[in-house]
């Protein structure tokens, strides 16, 4: 059975920080409830977390106010290693937290350290791997495993001490809709056995079965209720750094006074009230996505590559063409061979067989720094690149090393700035600038090589719902300047309201290679490559089995009849 | 892709205890030391290949041939010239060499291709945890194999990290062939500090975890998940380095596979 969670007046201001980052939390959990902790980024989520199993302020110096009680014990201010065994703690970045040589004695840690007799121990490790499906991993590196069996792991190596408060910092952030999926049955099945659960997210479907919802603002508790009462009103959502969820913010738009929250609930909602799908409207939308594509821009012949020591083939026998101008969403699961596709397409990897040419110029024989004019890459982390001690010579980086001279690196610097909406910020230190803004500054240092081609790899994680559109809405603005954009995700909503088509992989292989629209109308490609439709597609699939793939989209599609309706 | 060399298979080095391994390592390191003369240096060279096979090692050779050629190349270089009061037969300028300095570089570079070989062979068929508990049986600090344990960790997370760096940066048209010295040098700013700004973040990150996950919670002493028995062939190997290191230290001092006076 879980613990009770009792957060009083908790204010924490870390050491040489000239705001709290948490500022008079009081937050109450019932032994054995679900709760989700949202709010944008730097809104304090990831520091109440760690102020709930004592890292803060045990291991991070800085100033706290206020207490945190599980059950009838204060848990701040005592050693993190007590409250391991009751407070099980999934950090955001899960990769750091496996720390042994092989999955079952990454599972036995927590056990080994708490001191359980090793007959124990190897009953209780097999059960952890068989519940989170990892029993074909057993005697592998953890290194080894792909994205979503890590994170598995990680929580299973986090439940082994059977905790009864469990806090997870952003799970889903680097997993596929299935790995996503999946972790949500789990969770359930906690919930189930009385766990208390804590999940700091940005994801607001994901928050929509929990007993509760926790909002925070900059470092404020801001809402503390059911879910469905802030998710009912999408401009609140909003307000609050939060993506509002696609079915009520279809209904605001037709203004009409219901809010349901799922696609069943809209689908009833929408036929009680005569609502239908406009054929002429669908046919209009239809057109208006699908656009003009220049001349073959980057061909992918017959590409397998398969990495050192690798067991098999990362990429097997993919043959490709993107256009000039087409906006390109990869999809696939983690694991299923899309970066590494995506860094064939500059060069950076070379095919074990077959060949990749960008402008005519084969990969193979071109210098990666050459394709560097040709196609832009940017990381998902911004911080694997950002090194510079001002933004000006971050972002400037690139058109030196192409032989810029100062005064075309200064008109170049100040264009992609300009783009990227972060003029002013020439002078300053890109590493205290917000995620969102260095990864924006990633993107300026990458637009001032003025590539034809901009490759991004999963370019919404770790970011919040507003910052998730901001971001999307600019590279949607760079194709209509003219850039070629491919995006590598697994943020379904984006891929279908901002792509034109979709390539999808599949263990390496090609699976499908058509327009968005064609993709998400697939059920059994969906289905079989692990993805999942956005709630309007659902809905309008429901509807009248169009596949519409925006609000935006289905609000202009739907007819109401007359005289039917209240 | 991992960087560990641990090879999970089944060998007789792998089911070895550990405390048994560390202790024999340090005696086998012996046999190879003790000959200055490159056919005994190449003998013990062979006869290292026999632990690499039971160890289940061999795949990891091909990781460090090149490791190997270095060391041998450079150790016969090096030595053939710097090995003091021998008569010159060939000289140029200030550097001169002679066939003993010759075939005592050359014994050396197989000697330190043997002690790479017996490393190999250690990493291939022992986990880092079964290292650190060997120390720990062994007396060392627990503190002291935390902190070992801490840069086992580190050290493949940093070569990950440094492979994704360097990648983002020649994307970005960073070139790392080309120009002078110092210019190659400079070039290297924007791969360390990426580097170095992860190596700090991933420090806490691992230490955080590590204590998250309860370690230096219980109070009567850790757990093991596996059980490590000692049987008979642990004895027989530690009787067995044993009993190689002495009998190469007893031929050496009966002035065998000796070239020159001196180790």
């Amino acid at each position: 059975m879980g613990d009770a969670v009792e957060v009083t007046g908790l204010s924490f201001t870390y050491r040489g920080a000239e705001r709290p980052a948490l500022q008079g939390v009081s937050l109450s959990l019932d032994a054995g409830e679900m709760c989700y902790l949202m709010g944008r980024t730097g809104a304090g989520k990831s520091t109440l977390c760690r102020c709930l199993n004592g890292v803060i302020p045990a291991m991070q110096p800085g100033e706290l106010v206020g207490q945190v009680r599980v059950g009838e014990d204060v848990i701040s201010g005592r050693p993190v290693y007590e409250t391991a065994r009751r407070v099980g703690m999934l950090f955001q970045d899960f990769e750091a937290q496996l720390l042994a040589s092989d999955v079952e004695r990454e599972v036995a840690f927590g056990l080994e350290n708490a001191g359980m007799p090793g007959e124990q121990m190897r009953e209780r490790v097999p059960m952890l791997l068989d519940l989170m499906d990892l029993t074909h991993v057993i005697g592998r590196d953890p290194a080894t495993l792909s994205g979503g069996e890590k994170q598995r792991l990680a929580l299973a190596a986090v439940l082994a001490p059977r905790p009864s408060v469990l806090v997870l910092d952003e799970p889903t952030t680097d997993i596929d809709p299935r790995g996503k999926e999946e972790l949500a049955e789990i969770l359930a099945v906690q919930s189930d056995l009385g766990t208390t659960l804590l999940i700091a997210e940005h994801e607001t479907g994901d928050a929509l079965d929990a007993g509760s919802l926790a909002v925070l603002r900059e470092g404020a508790l801001a809402f503390d209720g059911e879910p469905e009462q802030l998710f009912a009103d999408p401009e609140r959502c909003r307000e609050l750094g939060i993506l509002p969820l696609q079915m009520p913010e279809l209904f605001a738009r037709l203004d009409l006074e219901a809010r349901p929250l799922t696609p069943d609930d809209a689908v009833r909602s929408l036929q009680q009230n005569g609502w239908s799908l406009g054929e002429a409207e669908c046919a209009r939308a239809q057109r208006e996505k699908e656009g003009q594509a220049g001349d073959a821009l980057i061909e992918v012949e017959g590409v397998s590559f398969t990495y050192p020591q690798a067991r098999g083939p990362a990429l097997d026998d993919v043959t490709l063409t993107i256009a000039e101008g087409e906006f390109v969403v990869v999809l696939g699961e983690n694991g299923s061979g899309k970066s590494t596709l995506a860094r064939h397409l500059n060069g950076l990897l070379s095919p074990t067989s077959g060949s990749v040419r960008v402008a005519g110029r084969d990969t193979r024989e071109t210098p990666v720094q050459q394709m560097a004019a040709q196609v832009g890459y940017l990381f998902q982390n911004p911080d694997h690149q950002i090194f510079a001690a001002t933004v000006r010579e971050e972002v400037g980086f690139g058109p030196h090393n192409l032989g810029a001279d100062e005064a075309e690196v200064e008109r170049r610097v100040g264009e992609a700035l300009e783009m990227v909406e972060l003029r002013g910020t020439e002078e300053a230190s890109p590493f205290v600038l917000t995620k969102g803004e260095r990864q924006r500054v990633a993107l300026a240092s990458v637009l001032a090589c003025r590539p034809r081609v901009i490759v991004f790899d999963e370019p919404t994680t770790g970011l919040d719902g507003i910052q998730q559109r901001a971001m999307m809405d600019l590279l949607a603005r760079l194709n209509a300047e003219g850039h070629t954009i491919i995006v590598i995700t697994h943020c379904t909503w984006a891929a279908a309201e901002y792509a034109r088509r979709a390539i999808v992989l599949d263990e390496g292989r090609l699976v499908a290679d058509a327009s968005v629209r064609e993709v998400f109308g697939d059920e059994e490609l969906l289905a079989r490559t692990g993805q999942v439709r956005p709630d309007v597609t659902e809905l309008s699939q429901a509807l009248g089995g169009r596949t519409l793939l925006s609000v935006d989209e289905l609000a202009r599609c739907l007819r109401r009849h007359e005289g039917r309706g209240p | 892709m991992t960087m560990s060399l641990f090879r999970h298979v089944d060998s007789i080095g792998h089911r070895r205890h550990p405390v048994a391994k560390l202790l024999a390592l340090p005696l086998l390191f012996v046999a190879p030391l003790a000959f200055n003369d490159p056919l005994w240096a190449l003998g013990m060279l062979l006869l290292t290949f026999v632990i690499v096979l039971a160890s289940a090692a061999l795949p990891n050779v091909g990781r460090v041939v090149g490791l190997g050629a270095i060391l041998l190349v450079m150790s016969t270089l090096l030595w053939a010239l710097m090995l003091p009061e021998r008569e010159p037969t060939w000289t140029l300028g200030p550097l001169c060499a002679s066939p003993t300095s010759v075939m005592y570089g050359l014994a050396m570079g197989l000697r330190l291709n043997a002690l790479l070989l017996l490393g190999v062979a250690y990493v291939s068929c022992t986990r880092p945890e079964e290292f650190t508990w060997a120390l720990r049986r062994i007396g060392v600090p627990a503190t002291a194999t935390l902190a070992l344990s801490l840069t086992f960790r580190l050290a493949p997370m940093l070569s990950g990290t440094a492979y994704t760096v360097t990648q983002a940066q020649t994307a970005r048209g960073l070139d790392l062939r080309s120009g002078g010295l110092f210019t190659r040098i400079a070039r290297y700013v924007p791969l360390i500090v990426p580097i170095l700004a992860y190596a700090m973040r991933s420090a806490d990150d691992v230490t955080r975890a590590l204590e998250s996950r309860g370690l230096g919670a219980a109070s009567s002493g850790r757990t093991e998940y596996h059980e490590y028995r000692w049987d008979a062939g642990d004895t027989l190997l530690l009787v067995g380095a044993l009993a190689l290191a002495a009998g190469a230290i007893w031929l050496r001092a009966s002035g065998l596979g000796e070239i020159v006076g001196r180790l």
